[in-house]
């Protein structure tokens, strides 16, 4: 008796410790793990990927339907909805271009009125708006304090129309600190846009940068009204944003540049000058004013993204979310096609399998006993195939503050190729959640890889980057039946999905049941 | 989609002129050819290409070294010419944002001969193929077609030193499930004389505009392409033999791609290509 009583007490003492240092949060309780079943897995993909769904284009009827199965396992697991609902509403639109369009330049007292398309083209982002405004050039538009470059530094941009340049500092330079010849996210023009909006500007004028490239026709988007062999229904889909978040944006060619600038010889030297001295150029030109109007008619329609909550168990903690999502869409089917033959983009892979494995995630968090510290959101988004739109609408307006997430897990493709291996994305930006899942893959026993870099922006973790919250992105590569009919469910290894679920599960574990802050840092 | 634009860059704006022989200062252009002669040129291309896909700008570039080889199998007394042509040797070194990619020779398209026959301006009649391609990895995934290539259509008149003419082509290519028609209308200018490469020569400016348009039925999908641009640069040739001895110009489309179907997608595309041609037998 009394040696019973000794061996209970130096139990319990050992429990008291591994409680108390947090080890007792760092091990994933049993009963969450053993609800993580291949069967289930592969019950979810026979669903997602059937003919009945139609490929699970956005949006559509039977994009709804998979949006509905995925809401009731949330439930069906004991997740919490989110303001009441397991929905994440937010709008896309076929935007057209409407037929107020102007663009007129004034300087010293010379008023030219210049045409669209042949001078100058509004974007697809553009709002429907009329600004006039003096002009202030920014030279590249980019803001990149990793590489110690502003070209907004000491400029003020408040309520004044901005002229910037395509690309980057150096793009055609193996030394550049811009990533060398591979141009970084700043090239792109819908991050020069965010960055005018972000600083107050109240449109944005782009021209191509005349040191490298040679044409300098206005391209802007090529609005199909504008073309005689261009289709109307060619327009994409694209995310819907309040206009009050927008300003007109446009892109103009030689004959704007060179009467803004005098010649595309002063434009081109000042260019290369930024180029060589790796030192913004940029100057209020007061001498410029500028109209600037386009308009736009979208034809909107609903989608939304599914969300789940497991609410946290610490008092202070619950309020700071770890995202575990997945994209629950893809292509849609071929609406001109013979009978008899396959016409149905399935998308098992693409990505009824990282679906699934959310779902076998949720269940996992579900049937856990003891909840982590931090809260849990799991999420499936709608419209990744359209351009990441069910990431980017969350991350615009989250349910939760961005602040306070402090972790996303994305999956996607994660259940064809070799049966045990999955590349992880996001290991040396994310370097303390890439520490966890190497240390949580032990248990587990995947191969991990990690040469998917040039992936980063291909798929939803790409958005939370962006607002700068750290990532691991889960994928199993490519195969000859990526985008294409072949992509069946019984070519699925539902095994292999619930090994890389279990990982992702264990590292979400890890990542809710901390205090630490984890890094987000630019790759070297 | 890129790429069957670079192979068509590459190949079909391969511009051959040859003119005949002068007097007194002019120039009475014609094809002058003689049943087996053999000609070779090497060309080196540069092709720069930029599209915008869901608001994500994405690059590529390629350098291609070939030797084109052209066999005249006959020279009809009305002056019509029959040829054959076929690539000797192709390097190409491609960036794209798949990766980088470098195809030394593939098999399946050195040697693999066309047939061509033209009237003594240069005007295309036929073209048949003698033997099929077939396309590597990358380029057979992206649509690329077989190299194909045209000579200019020559002047009919009389032309001397400052005079210029108009040359205007229409070449249909058949795609999977549809067409695209590549249009061309150059101004040729002689500007000059020069001696280029041990040889007399022409110097001849062309300028012009190259329209395309064209729509089909791809995978379910429907395409339709329009695009413009310029194309510029010089030619320089000897009247005395009869043959091009190089090129050097610069093409700039844009062009704009629409797919509809299951997906809609309006694509943006612009590609600045730079050739050199020079005559190496």
């Amino acid at each position: 008796m009394k040696i019973m009583q000794k061996t209970v007490t130096l139990f319990l003492g050992i429990a008291a410790l591994f409680i108390a240092d947090g080890s007792f949060y760092n091990t994933p309780p049993r009963e969450a793990l053993e609800a993580i079943r291949a069967g289930d897995i592969r019950q979810h993909i026979n669903f997602l990927a059937s003919d009945s769904l139609k490929g699970r284009n956005t949006p559509s009827p039977e994009f709804d339907r998979a949006a509905e199965y995925i809401a009731d396992e949330f439930k069906r697991y004991g997740l919490k909805p989110v303001n009441g609902s397991y929905f994440n509403p937010f709008n896309v639109s076929q935007v057209q271009l409407g037929k107020e369009n102007a663009l007129i330049v004034t300087t010293a007292g010379r008023e030219v009125s210049y045409s669209i398309k042949s001078d100058f083209m509004p974007f697809d982002m553009t709002a429907s708006k009329d600004v006039t405004a003096s002009l202030v050039f920014a030279g590249y538009g980019i803001t990149a304090p990793e590489y110690g470059y502003d070209d907004y530094a000491g400029l003020e941009v408040k309520g004044k129309i901005v002229l910037v340049m395509r690309h980057e500092p150096g793009e055609r330079d193996p030394a550049s600190p811009f990533n060398g010849e591979r141009e970084t996210d700043h090239s792109q023009v819908s991050t020069k846009v965010q960055n005018a909006i972000d600083r107050g500007a109240a449109g944005l004028l782009v021209i191509t940068d005349p040191a490298n490239h040679r044409s300098l026709a206005p391209r802007g988007f090529p609005w199909p009204s504008l073309y005689e062999g261009i289709p109307d229904d060619a327009l994409p889909l694209t995310l819907s944003l309040a206009e009050k978040e927008k300003i007109p944006v446009a892109q103009v060619g030689e004959t704007v540049m060179q009467q803004i600038f005098g010649s595309v010889d002063t434009l081109r030297q000042w260019q290369q000058q930024i180029d060589l001295t790796r030192k913004p150029r940029s100057m209020a030109l007061l001498q410029v004013q500028i109209r600037l109007q386009t308009t736009t008619n979208p034809i909107l329609q609903a989608t939304r993204n599914v969300v789940g909550l497991i609410e946290g168990a610490d008092p202070k903690l619950k309020t700071e979310i770890v995202v575990v999502g997945a994209h629950y869409d893809h292509v849609g089917y071929i609406k001109q096609h013979q009978e008899g033959e396959d016409y149905i983009y399935n998308g098992a892979d693409d990505n009824a399998s990282g679906t699934s494995a959310v779902l076998a995630i949720a269940k996992a968090f579900g049937a856990a006993r003891q909840k982590p510290k931090r809260s849990v959101l799991l999420m499936a988004f709608a419209g990744e195939e359209k351009g990441l739109f069910g990431s980017r609408a969350y991350v615009e307006q989250p349910l939760f503050p961005l602040e306070n997430t402090v972790a996303m897990l994305n999956l996607d493709m994660v259940g064809r190729n070799a049966p045990d291996s999955v590349s992880v994305g996001g290991n040396t930006r994310s370097p303390d959640l890439a520490k966890i899942n190497e240390e949580e893959n032990r248990a587990v026993g995947l191969q991990l890889d990690y040469s998917i870099e040039q992936f980063h922006n291909r798929s939803d973790q790409y958005n939370f980057a962006r607002k700068q919250i750290p990532f691991l992105f889960y994928f199993t590569g490519l195969h000859a039946d990526y985008h294409r009919l072949g992509d069946h469910a019984d070519k699925i290894n539902e095994n292999k999905i619930a090994k890389i679920a279990t990982l992702a599960f264990r590292v979400a574990w890890r990542a809710a049941n901390t205090e630490q802050r984890f890094r987000l840092v630019e790759p070297q | 989609m890129q790429l069957q634009k670079l192979l068509k860059v590459v190949f079909g704006a391969i511009m051959i002129s040859l003119f005949t022989g002068c007097a007194g200062g002019t120039y009475k252009l014609a094809y002058r050819m003689e049943t087996n002669q053999r000609l070779k040129y090497k060309t080196s291309m540069n092709v720069q290409n930029s599209m915008e896909m869901q608001g994500r700008e994405m690059t590529s570039g390629s350098d291609a070294v070939s030797v084109l080889r052209l066999e005249v199998e006959e020279v009809g007394k009305d002056g019509n010419v029959t040829f054959v042509y076929a690539l000797d040797s192709l390097n190409v070194t491609a960036t794209t944002p798949q990766g980088d990619q470098i195809f030394e020779n593939p098999e399946g398209m050195i040697g693999k001969r066309t047939r061509q026959i033209m009237t003594a301006a240069g005007k295309k009649l036929k073209s048949v193929v003698v033997d099929s391609v077939q396309l590597p990895g990358l380029l057979a995934q992206s649509g690329g077609r077989r190299p194909a290539f045209s000579f200019i259509e020559l002047a009919e008149k009389e032309v001397k030193a400052g005079d210029s003419w108009t040359a205007s082509t229409a070449d249909t290519n058949a795609q999977t499930g549809g067409q695209i028609i590549v249009a061309a209308n150059t101004t040729y200018t002689i500007a000059g004389e020069v001696d280029t490469l041990g040889y007399k020569c022409l110097r001849i400016i062309y300028s012009g505009k190259i329209t395309l348009t064209g729509n089909g039925v791809n995978m379910g999908m429907n395409f339709s392409i329009e695009g413009e641009g310029p194309n510029n640069g010089t030619a320089y040739f000897t009247p005395k033999e009869g043959m091009l001895v190089a090129v050097v110009g610069t093409s700039d489309l844009e062009t704009t791609i629409a797919l509809t179907g299951q997906m809609s997608m309006t694509i943006p595309q612009s590609t600045a290509s730079k050739v050199a041609i020079v005559l190496v037998k």
